[in-house]
């Protein structure tokens, strides 16, 4: 089931080789109804009330180096896996007029390599998907992309493989442990989370140290985190829309996956110690990344910045250690998925009509595209974190979170929720208010395409925002399973009928919660 | 006949073998009248002669005998069996190659497989002098084949660069050995390095002795002060013996090295630590040299030159963590798979610059612009080739690097490690700059012609270098 959830994007894009020109978009479509499909359908086969390892699959790969095909879901990757199913066919809708299979191709294989990354439990397979991801977007910059393509392209390969160089020396230095501590070689998690890491504080080369910085540079620049953010807006500008709708939905998520799986319960007292380090930098970025949005003048480069100060929010929350802030991350990551591919989209929508970014040349759009006007307005909201909206509960639950775990200096943060305010209205005004522009005044409404990719996302905005208790009943166990054990966390595979099951705790209603904190 | 001759004969076998079968054409040709046999002929007689060898040393070359003060051990035997493999891709290399001074096929490959018995010597050898008999032997044919396989101003510079240095660094070497025949009395490995032995510990003369034997030896590999020569030569050679250097010369060469430095006085000696020192900086500054060379190359062969170099690099940077391990886990198998890995992708890599070469001498980059329309799979598998060098997952050089990674970790070398990182993300830029050059789409150009055998071993190599990780392991871990 896992690994057809896995290769069959990848399978589907190599026989979009031989497809003639016309059928090209409408089997491509078809193709990613087929994957969204599958990966919803995970909704039924996937049982919410046990945090451990379910639909686990795998045999050995190579076993003297302890690598094994393993692929599970739970409760941390199971959204993750779903929305990257669900995001395939609106790119595709997107791309209406794109005449190469190999564009269709490489869209297809990043959902592959995505879910690879969420559902893999081996390290060394982990690493083996993170890394590959970075192929496809490199050939969709470097092929599609604008003016600085090749500089962005090699800046953004470069960088982010450079980072998780240091991701493989930690697995390969756990895998060692493991082949002392049990005298076999292996790169399952399974076996990470049960090794006992040296913690002294002060000393940054002892055992938990070294290793929590090794994952702490791959994660950070792949989140990204300021100051190591560079290569993301560079990328994203130059990368054409499909692609940047999936890096910043979920190419990102990688990173921030990372945390939860493998940060938190593997260097539980490292994570600790160096947390203030951590919510320090999340912090700068978040403000440092508002504050430059807000001095952009190319939409497309806004867009990538607020996403840098949204992953922030996500930083703060995983390092408040309890359950609001670990909620509140990761349903951010979840609620950015839908907002930001959405601000791509209409980036890219209005940009496939007019050919500029620059905020100077529009004005008065309002009046020639209403459709258009009302959904970039609805979507703004979810990014500024309006009630009512995904953003909110989200940043709610992340401020709350850190509010309970007492560190108040991190309250620096709440200025950032303004200031996301001050530069999305800021730009909505300049593009759709204020007097009708050239550009502006011969342009057509959305067509049946844009309408069908960009209503799911408009009614998902609100969705998440009035019910996150649909999304929150799917992981809440694994969060709080990783909440509550974080210095002793481990898994094992699902078992049905066992009667050591873990418990959820009977929580209060989320959204009722909300309603106490305004 | 005495029995015990007989086993010490069938234990040379695989080196007499290639030597002897390697006179056929060559006989064959002086009483045709010296003309030329069919080249089909003469290289399916070269290409079974080494893969007779090979075959001997899977018979007895595994059975830890010393004959003649060659040792027939795990790993000197490994070691010679890596040198044959990648000279049975270079041979193929030959045959295939448009350039070459037909006239002269049957002497060229004679020479050559002269050199291969070179490598093997060097790889079984017990004793300093054996190992330079192997490394005149080798040098020797290199000399006549870089002048003699292609009528070429490029080639003539290459041997003579080539024939001058390396000439300079024989001498260099057998200097050294006097040194160290003078103060320990001997040159067999075993018996003069007694950790107790004063001499050993302390003479400086004995010192002396080393630090020439390894000047000369890092140039030969070229590691970092002594690697000026190399993108000349490798430029100028004839592409099998650009490729014949890199791979299976550099192979012995660096599995020798391994041998001396594992000697125990660099472990225990005095000056030992020295030595080791001198390794690790060596090891960083190629890494470092090669990568930020390459850069800025625009011919293909300049630029694999200095890829080469900085896989040397590597290859050193993994040898000092092997050393740095206490006496009874030292494992060589990650030298052994690392090589064995960038024998079969260079080779592949050579054997796709070489199809290159159809249409100029000395393909440069933008020779390979929109290569993914005109040639689609020489294309795909060139560029599979480079990542797999890059070490990309999951192709065979990205286990190569994991299993590299085992010795730095194990030994703590953090620095090491970490400079090993930044080369390698400075060598991903260089690897996809070919890459993306092939994607640029330019004027249409047309397809590049190249015989079916070509295609197929070029397959089979990118096949190996992308997929072999799984099988190859079993013989070294």
């Amino acid at each position: 089931m896992l690994s057809l959830l896995v290769f069959f994007p990848l399978c589907f894009g190599l026989l979009l080789f031989l497809f003639p020109q016309r059928l090209l978009f409408a089997g491509a479509l078809a193709g990613s109804v087929i994957q969204f499909l599958l990966s919803g359908s995970l909704y039924f086969f996937f049982d919410p009330s046990s945090p451990h390892l379910q639909l686990a699959e795998g045999f050995e790969l190579i076993p003297y180096f302890g690598v094994n095909y393993f692929l599970a879901l739970d409760g941390l990757s199971f959204w993750y896996v779903v929305l990257s199913g669900f995001l395939l066919p609106l790119v595709v809708l997107f791309s209406l007029n794109q005449k190469s299979p190999l564009y269709f191709f490489l869209l297809f294989s990043i959902v592959t390599l995505s879910n690879g990354v969420f559902l893999s439990f081996d390290g060394i397979l982990f690493y083996i998907f993170f890394e590959l991801s970075l192929l496809p977007l490199f050939f969709l910059i470097f092929i599609w992309g604008g003016k600085e393509r090749i500089y962005a392209s090699f800046k953004f390969l470069i960088y982010t493989f450079f980072a998780s160089l240091f991701l493989l020396a930690g697995f390969v230095i756990m895998m060692l442990m493991n082949k002392t501590s049990t005298g076999e070689i292996s790169a399952s998690l399974l076996d990470f989370y049960l090794l006992d890491f040296v913690f002294i504080q002060g000393q940054p080369f002892s055992t938990q140290s070294l290793l929590f910085f090794c994952f702490a540079i791959a994660f950070a620049v792949k989140t990204p985190l300021a100051p190591f953010h560079t290569w993301l807006p560079l990328a994203h500008v130059e990368a054409p829309t499909g692609a940047s709708v999936y890096l910043a939905a979920v190419v990102l998520k990688m990173g921030t996956y990372g945390w939860f799986r493998f940060v938190l319960p593997l260097f539980p007292e490292a994570s600790t110690y160096y947390s203030p380090l951590l919510l320090f930098l999340a912090v700068f970025s978040l403000i440092y990344a508002s504050l430059l949005a807000f001095a952009q003048t190319d939409i497309k480069k806004l867009v990538a910045y607020s996403s840098v100060a949204h992953m922030a929010y996500v930083l703060i929350g995983v390092f408040a250690f309890n359950i609001y802030g670990l909620q509140g991350a990761f349903y951010q990551t979840l609620t950015h998925g839908i907002s930001s591919a959405a601000l791509f989209l209409l980036v890219g929508l209005i940009y496939q009509r007019t050919g500029t970014r620059e905020l100077h040349q529009y004005g008065g759009l309002s009046k020639t595209m209403p459709y258009f006007a009302i959904s970039f307005f609805l979507i703004c909201l979810s990014a500024i974190a309006l009630p009512l909206t995904g953003g909110f509960v989200s940043e709610f639950l992340v401020l709350l979170g850190s509010y309970l775990s007492g560190k108040f200096w991190v309250w620096l943060a709440v200025p950032g929720v303004v200031l996301t305010a001050v530069y999305m209205l800021n730009v909505f005004q300049k593009i759709f208010f204020f007097k009708e522009s050239k550009i502006s005044k011969k342009l057509n409404d959305l067509h049946w395409n844009e309408f069908l990719y960009l209503g799911p996302l408009v009614f998902l905005v609100f969705f998440m925002g009035l019910f996150p208790n649909f999304f929150f009943s799917r992981s809440k166990v694994s969060l709080n399973h990783l909440s509550k054990n974080q210095s002793n966390y481990s898994l094992s595979f699902y078992k049905p009928e066992s009667l050591n099951k873990i418990q959820p705790e009977p929580e209060k209603d989320i959204t009722e919660e909300k309603g106490e904190g305004l | 006949m005495n029995p015990e001759l007989l086993k010490d004969l069938l234990q040379l076998s695989p080196l007499w073998a290639l030597s002897l079968l390697a006179f056929i054409p060559l006989t064959a040709k002086v009483l045709n009248g010296n003309k030329e046999l069919k080249a089909e002929v003469v290289s399916g007689i070269y290409v079974l002669a080494l893969f007779n060898s090979l075959i001997l040393f899977g018979l007895f070359g595994f059975n830890d005998k010393e004959v003649l003060s060659l040792r027939f051990d795990n790993y000197g035997s490994g070691a010679a069996v890596l040198a044959g493999l990648a000279s049975l891709i270079c041979l193929v290399l030959f045959h295939l190659n448009s350039w070459i001074d037909r006239r002269q096929l049957t002497e060229i490959l004679f020479f050559f497989c002269q050199g291969v018995l070179g490598l093997y010597v060097l790889c079984l050898a017990q004793d300093l002098i054996t190992a330079f008999i192997g490394l005149e032997t080798i040098s020797l044919t290199v000399y006549i084949n870089l002048a003699m396989s292609r009528k070429d101003l490029f080639c003539l510079e290459s041997a003579i660069k080539y024939f001058v240095l390396s000439a300079l660094s024989g001498v260099i070497f057998l200097y050294g050995l006097s040194f160290l025949f003078g103060s320990a009395g001997s040159l067999e490995l075993d018996q003069f390095f007694q950790p107790d032995n004063e001499v050993v510990l302390y003479n400086r003369f004995f010192f002396l002795g080393w630090a020439l034997v390894f000047s000369a030896l890092f140039f030969k590999v070229a590691l970092f002060p002594f690697q000026f020569w190399l993108a000349d030569v490798y430029q100028g050679a004839l592409t099998p013996m650009t490729a014949f250097m890199a791979t299976a010369v550099k192979s012995s060469l660096v599995l020798f090295l391994g041998r001396l430095f594992a000697l125990p006085f660099f472990e225990k000696g005095a000056h030992g630590f020295v030595f080791l020192s001198g390794l690790a900086v060596a090891s960083v500054l190629t890494v470092l040299f090669g990568n930020i060379m390459a850069l800025k190359q625009m011919k293909l062969k300049r630029l694999a030159a200095f890829s080469s170099l900085a896989h040397s690099g590597y290859l050193m940077m993994a040898l000092y963590g092997i050393l740095n391990l206490s006496g009874s886990s030292k494992d060589f198998s990650a030298i052994f798979y690392y090589l064995l890995a960038y024998i079969f992708l260079t080779g592949a890599l050579f054997l796709g610059l070489q199809s290159l070469e159809k249409q100029t001498s000395q393909p440069e980059l933008k020779d390979l612009q929109s290569l993914f329309k005109s040639n689609p799979l020489l294309a795909l598998g060139l560029s599979c080739t480079l990542l797999g060098l890059a070490g990309i997952p999951p192709s065979f050089g990205f286990f190569a690097k994991l299993g590299f990674f085992h010795p730095l970790i194990l030994s703590a070398s953090w620095w090491i490690l970490f400079w090993a990182f930044v080369g390698s993300a400075i060598g991903l830029y260089y690897y996809m700059k070919p890459v993306s050059w092939m994607l640029d789409s330019g004027k249409e150009k047309a397809p590049i012609q190249w015989p079916k055998l070509a295609q197929f071993v070029f397959l089979l190599l990118v096949l190996i270098g992308l997929l072999g990780a799984g099988f190859f392991g079993v013989f070294f871990y």
